[in-house]
């Protein structure tokens, strides 16, 4: 067939409209793409394929263009993989991730049981929910003036620490579905994954140093831009010969790449060919998105965006202010990371893309496949467009929050933030993880490595793990509160105008919040195999229990206990002026408590 | 002067923030483009002020602060840069005083303030280096001088007007 040269004109005049509008409106250009695209799907399905006869959806040349866009793009992802810029992360930054990445993908899992979504399906819905979009933070924060902020750094980071967790996930879930079908081409395509990650894995160990350093010699530049195009296009066809999507391929050779000096070189020659193709990529993404099928998944779309909005907005922001951020910083974090963009679509065009052979038939691999467009479409809509909003009144946001949570558990997550500020949280210094306790560094790693397979997996070795993770969640528990006895009467409670007479208390109360989250944790991993209501049941008596533990802690320290009282009466002073000073103090501190 | 912190912003680009004497604080943002964004902050409780800058026009905001086109007082810099550098003073000779017209010798500056002149700045702009005893001082003469705070002080004393 002949090179489609009407349908890619088409394609790329209403890409650059889209781009240029976008710009004009300072919005990001992605956005525009996707406008653009949606639109023009409509028009195509409407009236340029019945019409003129060329389906501008199928076109081959479009088709095939987009693929070289997304090779492109995930060689791009893989380049700015190096585990250099993982490191420099700080702690604050990858704990946000972790738990935001986590919560994120329990909300997508319940999500996609909730709609009766298959395990598969639900893996890449939860992906599509949980991977927010430095880009579109990065781009507001730059819009909105607000880079000098103090927890800009923090932010950052972590929505580099959860680009990673996104590439991790993207590339493990593609083998899985592949790995899929008969027992023998599960055998084959788990190989060929095995030979792909180890391969490449070896690759950027061993030869990369090497080999970078004799395409470093390559002065020519048509010579260096077509031994760099070889690569990526070996890499990608050697994916698709070992039964792996060819995505896979470009990512593995651009991360090989990542940690050499030809990273910028590399960057500045080939970004052309990639802004170019990525435009198509998008615009072809947009126009699968098909209006007929919109009123079925709308309900899902709106449910897919509350979810985002609630697990950044209160569950991240929350645990921001768990960790020693203030209330208007933390929002500042929950509301930056509320975009959705390239990784979610991305992700989703490779997952509706898969396909599988089932008894001689070609097949998408996910039943839900045709709707993963308009989710990931209409979530990247509304959340790029929303987040420059929430972002700008994410001050007012966190205000209004704050008057509407009971003051007991307000007040318990300052006094909790205030523990951890400086282990965690802001004032946190970098590179000590394993310095400070590498006991609970090894428990908590051990932690992540129990709780994994024990969410992902299924009879006898789910029910074994169980009691691993319980146990190890009480180990950490144990040590927190250990280690908390030495922190907290080292803390600076001053900022929260809070007199501590009893450190003990302070301690049980945060490690007690600490270890109902490790709790919960386990036992939604352990539950949501069974039934994801039980799972949302846990979560609730979880925050009940918490709020529980803060009121309670709360009416502990507004009433001191009495034998404290008795020891202030007995420190030497004549009794009736040391009650009175006593009482003094009382009435001190219950009016400093009342401010809060 | 404290020091200039770097920071890494990722998907931007980087940040040097700058704390101000005045207690309050100003922050360049280098964008991967090569913009720059300018951001100063009165104090830590008000809002940032902010100005993107493209890179040519950054360029010529540092020319302009490095007093590549004008400074109005090239010798105040001299002075503070050789003092930290080796504990080298500069006292300028006034026109009305005493000194003017006489020789280092006979003013016997050594005994009488403890400097040393190393070097005279003349205000033709000729120097004489390592002086003779005999080199005669001038009005608005500029002494380059080895010498602690008090020595200073006193030599200050000598070349000002009315005496």
């Amino acid at each position: 067939m002949a090179f489609d040269f009407f349908s890619l004109a088409v394609v790329t005049v209403v890409a650059f409209t889209g781009a240029a509008l976008a710009g004009k409106l300072r919005q990001s250009v992605i956005l525009g793409y996707l406008v653009a695209g949606v639109l023009l799907g409509e028009l195509n399905r409407s009236y340029i394929a019945p019409t003129m006869g060329t389906d501008l959806v199928a076109s081959p040349t479009v088709t095939s263009l987009a693929d070289l866009g997304i090779a492109f793009l995930l060689f791009f992802v893989g380049l700015e993989f190096s585990v250099r810029k993982l490191k420099s992360a700080g702690k604050s930054s990858t704990v946000l991730a972790l738990v935001d990445y986590a919560t994120l993908i329990f909300a997508g899992f319940l999500l996609g049981a909730a709609f009766g979504w298959s395990p598969t399906d639900s893996l890449f819905l939860a992906g599509i929910i949980a991977m927010s979009s430095l880009g579109i933070a990065a781009k507001t924060l730059v819009d909105l003036k607000r880079l000098t902020r103090p927890e800009t750094e923090v932010l950052l980071g972590s929505m580099v620490v959860e680009n990673f967790l996104s590439m991790l996930l993207l590339t493990i879930s593609l083998g899985y579905v592949v790995g899929r079908g008969s027992p023998y081409e599960i055998m084959q395509s788990v190989q060929g994954a095995a030979v792909i990650y180890g391969g490449f894995l070896a690759l950027a160990l061993f030869a990369m140093p090497r080999v970078a350093r004799l395409i470093e010699r390559v002065r020519n530049e048509e010579v260096f831009v077509l031994l760099a195009l070889t690569l990526i296009f070996a890499s990608a066809g050697l994916a698709i010969s070992f039964g792996t999507p060819f995505v896979l391929g470009t990512f593995f050779i651009g991360m090989a790449f990542s940690e050499t000096k030809l990273t910028e070189r590399l960057q500045l020659k080939l970004s052309t060919f990639r802004d170019a193709f990525v435009a198509i990529f998008f615009v072809h993404f947009a126009m699968n998105i098909d209006f007929a099928i919109l009123p079925s998944v709308l309900p899902l779309v709106l449910a897919a965006v509350g979810t985002v909005l609630v697990a950044e907005v209160l569950v991240l922001s929350s645990f921001g202010v768990l960790i020693g951020f203030r209330g208007g910083e933390a929002m500042a974090i929950g509301t930056a990371t509320c975009g959705r963009g390239e990784d979610a679509i991305i992700y989703a065009s490779l997952g509706s893309n898969l396909t599988r052979v089932e008894a001689g038939v070609t097949a998408p691999a996910l039943a839900h496949s045709r709707e993963l467009f308009p989710i990931a479409g209409g979530l990247a809509l509304v959340t790029a467009s929303l987040t420059p909003v929430l972002v700008r009144h994410s001050a007012g946001i966190a205000r209004a929050l704050a008057r509407a949570t009971p003051r007991s558990l307000a007040f318990g997550g300052r006094i909790v933030g205030a523990v951890f500020a400086d282990s965690l949280g802001p004032r946190a210094r970098r590179h000590d993880i394993s310095r400070s306790d590498p006991l609970l560094l090894l428990l908590s790693v051990a932690f992540i490595a129990v709780l994994l397979p024990l969410a992902f997996s299924t009879g006898g070795l789910h029910s074994t793990l169980l009691p691993f993770g319980l146990l190890l969640a009480l180990l950490i528990w144990r040590e927190v509160r250990v280690d908390l006895g030495e922190v907290v009467p080292r803390v600076d409670f001053a900022d929260l105008r809070f007199l501590v007479h009893d450190f003990g208390a302070v301690a049980r109360y945060a490690s007690g919040v600490v270890g109902i989250l490790l709790l919960l944790a386990v036992l939604v991993a352990y539950t949501f195999a069974f039934s994801w209501q039980a799972s949302v049941l846990c979560a609730v008596a979880a925050l009940g229990a918490i709020t529980v533990a803060s009121a309670r802690f709360h009416r502990s320290v507004l009433r001191p206990p009495s034998r404290m009282l008795a020891a202030d009466l007995l420190s030497g002073t004549p009794r009736e002026r040391g009650s009175r000073r006593a009482g003094e103090r009382r009435a001190v501190q219950r009016r400093s408590l009342e401010d809060l | 002067m404290p020091e200039i912190l770097e920071t890494e912003l990722p998907g931007i680009g980087r940040r040097f923030t700058l704390p101000l004497e005045t207690g309050g604080e100003l922050a360049v943002v280098v964008h991967k483009s090569g913009d720059k964004d300018l951001y100063f902050r009165e104090d830590e409780r008000a809002d940032p002020l902010a100005v993107t800058l493209s890179d040519a026009e950054a360029r010529r905001v540092a020319a302009v602060l490095t007093g590549a086109f004008w400074q109005p007082t090239p010798i105040d810099m001299f002075r503070a840069a050789l003092a930290k550098k080796s504990g080298l003073e500069t006292v300028t000779v006034l026109p009305g005083s005493e000194t003017v017209g006489r020789d280092i010798g006979g003013l016997d500056v050594r005994r009488r303030t403890g400097c040393s002149i190393v070097a005279i700045l003349r205000a033709d702009g000729s120097s004489v280096p390592n002086p003779s005893p005999e080199t005669p001082i001038a009005a608005n003469d500029i002494l380059v001088v080895i010498a602690d705070a008090a020595g200073v002080a006193k030599l200050e004393d000598l070349v000002a007007e009315g005496r």
